[in-house]
């Protein structure tokens, strides 16, 4: 007979319960009832993207730096912030030479889950329907270079005219030769843009005898404040469409650029109401986001609110067309044109799916193997232990993914199965090894379990060697595989091997 | 059923013949490698992770005509564009393509293929990104290599031995590879993770062999060794195996579903290049040893 007893106060056994107690504290596992009425078990385990969905992209800056890399983040951060997703990590990351911003939104936590916060997690219901990919770039391609424009268009004779601008008169006359115009005596190519009484003039077109020069009123920088609140934003049927407004505030220098440009500018009536002859258009990216009528009452005023409106195809695409504006508008303009340069999405339903498909497999996996090793040792007191081992290494390494919050991933858990498949195959050699004693060369126990770790030590060493290059590639996408598996190793050789060799120990000293 | 004791014994007895054997086995997967680089100009074909596309990987309801799904794929996304179904415990399809594409593409699909959607997941990848990758990749393969190799001179402080140990680890992940070109697996960051665990799991057999033969010489004649590492060494790689095979067939996730099939391939060219090549190289030098 063994000594239960005696066994159970060895050191090693002791350190080994204590392991598997502390690790299950960690994990926390508590049961609650699912939808359907099963019970399911809530962790402190911090789960990744592919089992709880959600997204990350890896965002590819054109000028390349740290700082770029860092201000980026932040403006990335804020920007996403005011969109209303809360769980969100960013980080710089280096690959090769060049830097990226590391995005990654998670689906929901436990607590966002309540359904009073469904509303904050829209995001996530969002791409149940199908949209978050694309929203998501619609929020993060976008620079963010923000225009507010006032177009002159001035009609000439012979190629020059008289231009009044903020009351002063100018002349204006057009190079042929240079495809320019030169006010007074500043000239502008095309496209180029000249300073008139503090006011940046762009001369962006020539059609025939007409001239295109568009005041620049409002740059990102100008905008102060964006209302998001009801009274200040809404989003309203329009004919057969749909449009969203809110106001934002500008700087002072902006309302001043405003009150200069609308000046010259002649009433007109039109739809029942007097309105400026010319448009103020907003460009984000230069792009044109909307095109707005000017009130004739705010002609030469300084006007600090600005009403900002677009165009959508249903009342939720107002809404998100809205919020993504806000959302730009708030966090400014980023310091570098960038590129989404990978994109990973995924629905919480599948990821949940991946999961249960994952733990059904490492159970059904752990019940394969135990069938094989009984075949091989036909002993309950050999198989026991080994599955036994097996079964609380994998807590261990969950354990203490738990205490660090290391995100457990699909490539985790495939790390997982790996490293209780080399933790069989290292049972399998110290039990061979401890059985030795049939052999002819009698050795003591000491020496066999000796020589058991010399082989299981070096296997161990030459995995860890495999990961560690590998936890590099891909930004980190199989970082969690190589980390668990190393994890894996490690709890392995210092707690679960040595207590499972004590138990063989005690087995053969008890026959 | 093979009687193992007499296979045991005939390698132990024709070491060279058995060698010569596996060489030409590894010459085989190496020459059928090279022959695919010079075809195609890359030694394996990589997934967009090492290019750029887009993977997306479908839950779904219904029955799933493959080939009308691929031809309505092709049509969309072009020739090479690939559609495959996992069966797991659930049904999966998952459809590569070097083009990139949305979630709104997605609905359009189904709904061209009479499926209903029940989950989804859409990963898109930019050449620059992509090339950095492959890189990065390949970076990783040699150091693991060069790590792997270091721990085995440490362990064994002889060359001979330690040579034949890094050269199973080699001949398995070659194997792996010309496997996967075989049976059309491409090489994505998935993969590459579960060919360089390959590495850890081909090189334990090795280590328990060579350290039998070369350490425990108080344990019996070399034959009795090797036959008792080969008891040991099978047991491991077979409940490796069974393990990896349940999780194949169980998973519908293509990480978990390309890890696992890469997995069973090198375990199993894992048996050969430990139990023919490694024990007659062993064999031959101990031989030499001796005299």
């Amino acid at each position: 007979m063994i000594n239960i007893k005696k066994l159970l106060m060895e050191p090693k056994l002791i350190i080994w319960m204590l392991a598997v107690l502390i690790a299950i504290v960690a994990i926390r596992p508590m049961p609650t009832l699912g939808d359907s009425g099963t019970v399911m078990f809530q962790t402190s385990l911090k789960k990744g993207i592919d089992i709880e969905g959600g997204s990350r992209a890896l965002i590819l800056l054109k000028d390349s730096s740290q700082e770029m890399a860092q201000k980026t983040k932040s403006i990335l951060e804020r920007r996403i912030d005011a969109y209303g997703v809360k769980e969100k990590e960013l980080r710089p990351v280096q690959i090769g030479d060049k830097w990226y911003v590391q995005l990654e939104l998670a689906g929901t936590t436990e607590e966002e889950l309540r359904p009073v916060q469904l509303g904050d997690i829209w995001y996530v219901q969002l791409e149940l329907a199908g949209t978050t990919e694309e929203e998501l770039r619609g929020l993060i391609e976008k620079q963010g270079k923000f225009e507010a424009i006032i177009a002159r268009n001035v009609t000439m004779v012979n190629n020059s005219a008289v231009f009044t601008f903020n009351g002063k008169q100018y002349n204006l006359v057009y190079i042929p030769a240079d495809d320019a115009v030169k006010i007074g005596n500043l000239t502008a190519k095309i496209n180029g843009t000249i300073q008139l009484d503090g006011v940046p003039l762009e001369f962006s077109k020539k059609v025939g005898d007409s001239v295109t020069l568009s005041a620049i009123v409002i740059s990102g920088d100008d905008v102060k404040q964006v209302f998001t609140d009801s009274q200040h934003s809404r989003v309203a049927s329009l004919g057969n469409g749909w449009e969203f407004e809110f106001s934002i505030t500008i700087s002072r220098e902006a309302a001043e650029r405003f009150a200069k440009v609308t000046s010259d500018l002649t009433p007109e009536f039109s739809n029942g109401r007097n309105y400026l002859s010319s448009d103020i258009e907003l460009y984000l990216d230069n792009g044109l986001v909307d095109s707005l009528k000017i009130s004739s009452d705010l002609k030469g005023k300084e006007q600090p609110d600005i009403q900002i409106s677009g165009p959508g195809s249903s009342r939720d695409d107002a809404r998100k067309k809205m919020n993504s504006l806000q959302s730009i508008l708030q966090s400014g303009a980023l310091p570098t044109e960038i590129e989404v340069a990978q994109m990973n999405t995924i629905s919480p339903s599948l990821g949940a799916q991946f999961m249960r498909v994952a733990l059904v497999g490492i159970v059904f996996a752990i019940i394969a193997v135990s069938i094989v090793i009984f075949i091989r040792y036909r002993d309950p007191k050999i198989v026991i232990p080994i599955i036994t081992t097996s079964i609380t290494e994998a807590l261990l390494v969950l354990g203490i993914a738990a205490m660090i919050q290391w995100t457990i991933d699909l490539p985790a858990i495939a790390g997982l199965i790996a490293s209780i498949g080399t933790g069989v195959n290292d049972q399998i050699i110290i039990t061979d090894e401890i059985d030795k004693k049939r052999e002819k060369e009698q050795l003591n126990m000491k020496r066999r379990i000796k020589n058991a770790f010399f082989i299981v030590f070096s296997a161990a060493a030459t995995i860890v060697a495999a990961m560690i290059p590998l936890m590099t590639v891909g930004a980190g996408g199989v970082m969690g595989f190589a980390f668990t598996t190393i994890v894996g190793v490690f709890v392995g050789i210092l707690i679960t091997r040595p207590a499972y060799a004590k138990v063989l120990e005690y087995l053969h000293a008890g026959e | 059923m093979i009687n193992l004791d007499k296979l045991a014994d005939y390698i132990i007895d024709n070491p060279r013949k058995v060698l010569v054997v596996s060489l030409l086995f590894l010459a085989l997967c190496i020459s059928s490698i090279g022959y695919r680089y010079i075809q195609t100009g890359e030694p394996v074909e990589r997934s967009i992770d090492f290019k750029s596309g887009t993977q997306l990987v479908l839950e779904y309801k219904g029955n799933l005509d493959i080939g009308q799904a691929t031809a309505r794929v092709q049509e969309l996304y072009g020739a090479s564009a690939k559609v495959r179904v996992l069966g797991g415990i659930t049904n999966t399809v998952v459809i590569d393509t070097d083009k990139q594409v949305n979630m709104n593409d997605v609905d359009n699909l189904a709904k061209s293929l009479n499926i209903e959607i029940t989950g989804r997941s859409l990963q898109s990848i930019g050449s620059t990104v992509g090339q950095e990758f492959w890189g990065q990749a390949l970076t990783a393969i040699f150091l693991a290599f060069v790590a792997m190799s270091v721990v085995v001179f440490i362990t064994f402080r002889s060359v001979v031995p330690s040579l034949a140990v890094i050269l199973a680890g080699f001949s398995d992940i070659v194997t792996a590879v010309a496997g996967m070109n075989l049976f059309g697996i491409q090489l994505s960051i998935a993969t590459l993770a579960g060919l360089l665990i390959l590495i850890g799991y081909s090189v334990d057999t090795d280590i328990l062999l060579s350290t039998r033969v070369l350490k425990r010489k108080e344990e019996g004649d070399v034959r009795h060794r090797i036959k008792s590492s080969m008891k040991t060494g099978l047991m491991m790689t077979i409940a490796s195996i069974v393990a990896v095979v349940v999780l194949f067939f169980i998973s519908s996730s293509p990480t978990l579903d390309d890890i696992a099939l890469v997995m069973i391939i090198g375990l199993v060219a894992d048996m050969p290049y430990t139990w023919l090549q490694n024990v007659s190289i062993l064999k031959i030098y101990t031989e030499r040893e001796d005299k």
